[in-house]
């Protein structure tokens, strides 16, 4: 199983290397297109800081992830381009073809049919937002000429063992630290920041942002007040602090999914090395102690603490069905010693 | 998804009243892809002139394959041009082509267009987004929704368990129990011109204003929702 790292900075790019990354996924958000769309991506991450911002800059970070045999994939992950956006599309996927990217991450199916028409020698990756909930989806892409899939993040383990028995000769990534966003990715039509950081409820995605929330008329007022304090997590899932899902990494091994994903691009360096080296060291116990499940959640679940210095909590768990799991046999260990 | 009797219900009643028929399908796992096959089945047999609407590729993938009789719609789910309100507080403020974007779609792309048309996609479904609708469709033709313009959906659903204090923070995919038949919240934040409505795992907002050239763009039909569709 490979470990799939966000980049964004050239100076970055061997420290990430000696920490542990496998292959890296980057973004290039060039002045050209920022000035024309300002908040219309051309990646899902409008803002500065998130992207590589000169080809130059990418090439750089493709060759010294070439001189350690690492690939490196550009995210093209936009839900849609429009017709008039195709002309800079093909030239901008031109040339970073051109300089050595090993892989287009694509959400929009017009435009991995057009790169598929053009015979576009690059290969293609499907992102998260190409929701691929099925195996048949998985097919359909596969028949597309994909060379792996990027699992949704609103995928049971057992959703996902499903569709990783009845799919192969395709890889399968799957999420594994960072914004576990509240509603699907690829189907979600908010936009990611109309406005820089100074104008915050511009800036900050929709999904975050404090609603005053009231719910219709209803018969029990007791529930309601639950109800209504039950909507307010939603603020709180997606927010940036440590979402995770190491503890799944056994039972993806036994899955055979390909590589695993730390979001991140944008993250500052040192919290990008600290989200490798979690992630590197569960996966080195995993292969070299062959550890059972139990064993290998309680390891999870204590480097997690020790690296970030909070508790799992089970609203930021990628796959909580684990965490239920361990929580209801320690409660009912608990009520058996009582 | 409704049961195998319910849909026999439904299709009786299409078949009593002479009424042409479009079965609406979700985005599904495997488990329930293997339901939907059931019911697509049962639409196939007894109405194998219907609309089959697809938010999910892989279920364009099983019409092609096995219910070719089927007439398959790309539905709304699979039309993600950016509907967040917030878009209508700097509409006026952003560059003339940043607006054309938000008001633009990829149902032009060549490649798109011939692709839909090779798999049998005649029709897709649109929302009616404030910013307005700006493209005129060649070889498609086009279903708008309304007043219910859907903008974002989760399985990870908050009106699940919402009124069961010791799970006021498990926050995953769990059984449902249907808690959205009793509960309809309504979201509201400043920098939003509209109160967002999310009923079950689904958020929408109201627009009734159609847009003014609806033929131009292609639209040739006209969805109501007499309630929020859940």
């Amino acid at each position: 199983m490979k470990l799939l790292s966000p980049v964004d900075k050239v100076e970055e790019v061997e420290r990430l290397i000696k920490a542990g990354a496998d292959e890296f996924y980057c973004g290039l958000l060039t002045a050209d297109w920022h000035n024309k769309y300002i908040a219309g991506s051309i990646n899902r991450r409008p803002g500065g800081g998130a992207n590589f911002t000169t080809l130059d800059e990418l090439e750089s970070c493709i060759k010294i992830a070439h001189s350690h045999s690492l690939p490196v994939f550009l995210t093209l992950n936009e839900h849609y381009y429009t017709p008039k956006q195709y002309p800079f599309i093909m030239d901008y996927v031109q040339k970073v073809v051109s300089i050595g990217v090993d892989a287009l991450m694509v959400a929009d199916l017009a435009l991995l049919l057009t790169l598929r028409k053009m015979n576009i020698n690059v290969k293609t990756i499907i992102s998260t937002g190409g929701n691929t909930f099925n195996s048949e989806t998985a097919q359909f892409y596969q028949d597309l000429g994909a060379s792996r899939i990027i699992l949704p993040r609103h995928l049971t383990l057992e959703e996902i063992g499903d569709i990783s028995s009845k799919v192969s000769g395709v890889e399968l990534e799957t999420f594994i630290l960072n914004s576990r966003c509240p509603n699907v990715d690829g189907l979600c039509t908010f936009q990611h920041g109309l406005a820089g950081q100074s104008i915050k409820p511009l800036y900050e995605n929709a999904c975050m942002l404090p609603y005053e929330i009231s719910v219709a008329v209803h018969s029990d007022i007791e529930e309601s007040q639950l109800s209504w304090k039950r909507q307010h997590i939603w603020q709180l899932v997606h927010v940036d602090d440590h979402p995770c899902g190491a503890c799944a990494l056994y039972e993806f091994r036994q899955m055979n999914i390909t590589s695993v994903k730390i979001v991140g691009r944008g993250n500052p360096t040192a919290r990008k090395i600290a989200d490798i080296l979690f992630i590197r060291s569960l996966l080195n116990f995993l292969e070299e102690k062959k550890p059972t499940k139990e064993q290998f959640r309680q390891v999870a679940q204590k480097l997690h603490a020790e690296t970030y210095g909070c508790p799992c909590r089970v609203y930021l768990c990628y796959y909580p069905e684990v965490l239920v799991e361990t929580w209801n046999r320690q409660f009912s260990s608990q009520r058996s010693k009582t | 998804m409704p049961s195998r009797s319910e849909l026999q219900q439904i299709l009786d009643f299409v078949s009593e009243n002479g009424l042409d028929f479009t079965f609406v399908s979700p985005f599904v796992t495997d488990k329930s892809l293997k339901r939907l096959e059931l019911l697509l089945g049962e639409v196939a047999r007894s109405r194998p002139d219907s609309e089959v609407v697809f938010n999910d590729y892989g279920v364009l993938r099983v019409l092609n394959n096995r219910y070719t009789q089927l007439e398959p719609v790309m539905g709304r789910l699979l039309n993600r041009m950016k509907r967040g309100p917030r878009l209508m507080m700097v509409i006026d403020k952003l560059p003339e082509t940043t607006v054309e974007y938000f008001r633009s779609y990829n149902l032009t792309v060549p490649a798109l267009v011939d692709f839909l048309g090779e798999h049998g996609v005649k029709r897709v479904e649109l929302d009616n987004v404030l910013q307005g609708i700006d493209f005129h469709l060649d070889n498609l033709t086009a279903s708008i929704y309304v007043p219910f313009a859907y903008v974002t959906t989760t399985r990870f659903c908050l009106v699940n368990a919402c009124d069961v204090p010791e799970k006021e923070e498990l926050i995953g995919i769990f059984p449902c129990q249907r808690e959205c038949q009793q509960y309809t919240f309504y979201l509201r934040n400043e920098i939003m011109p509209v109160i967002l409505v999310r009923k079950g795992n689904t958020i929408f907002f109201e627009n009734e204003a159609l847009p003014d050239d609806i033929e131009n763009i292609g639209i040739t039909r006209i969805v109501t929702e007499p309630e929020i569709p859940m």
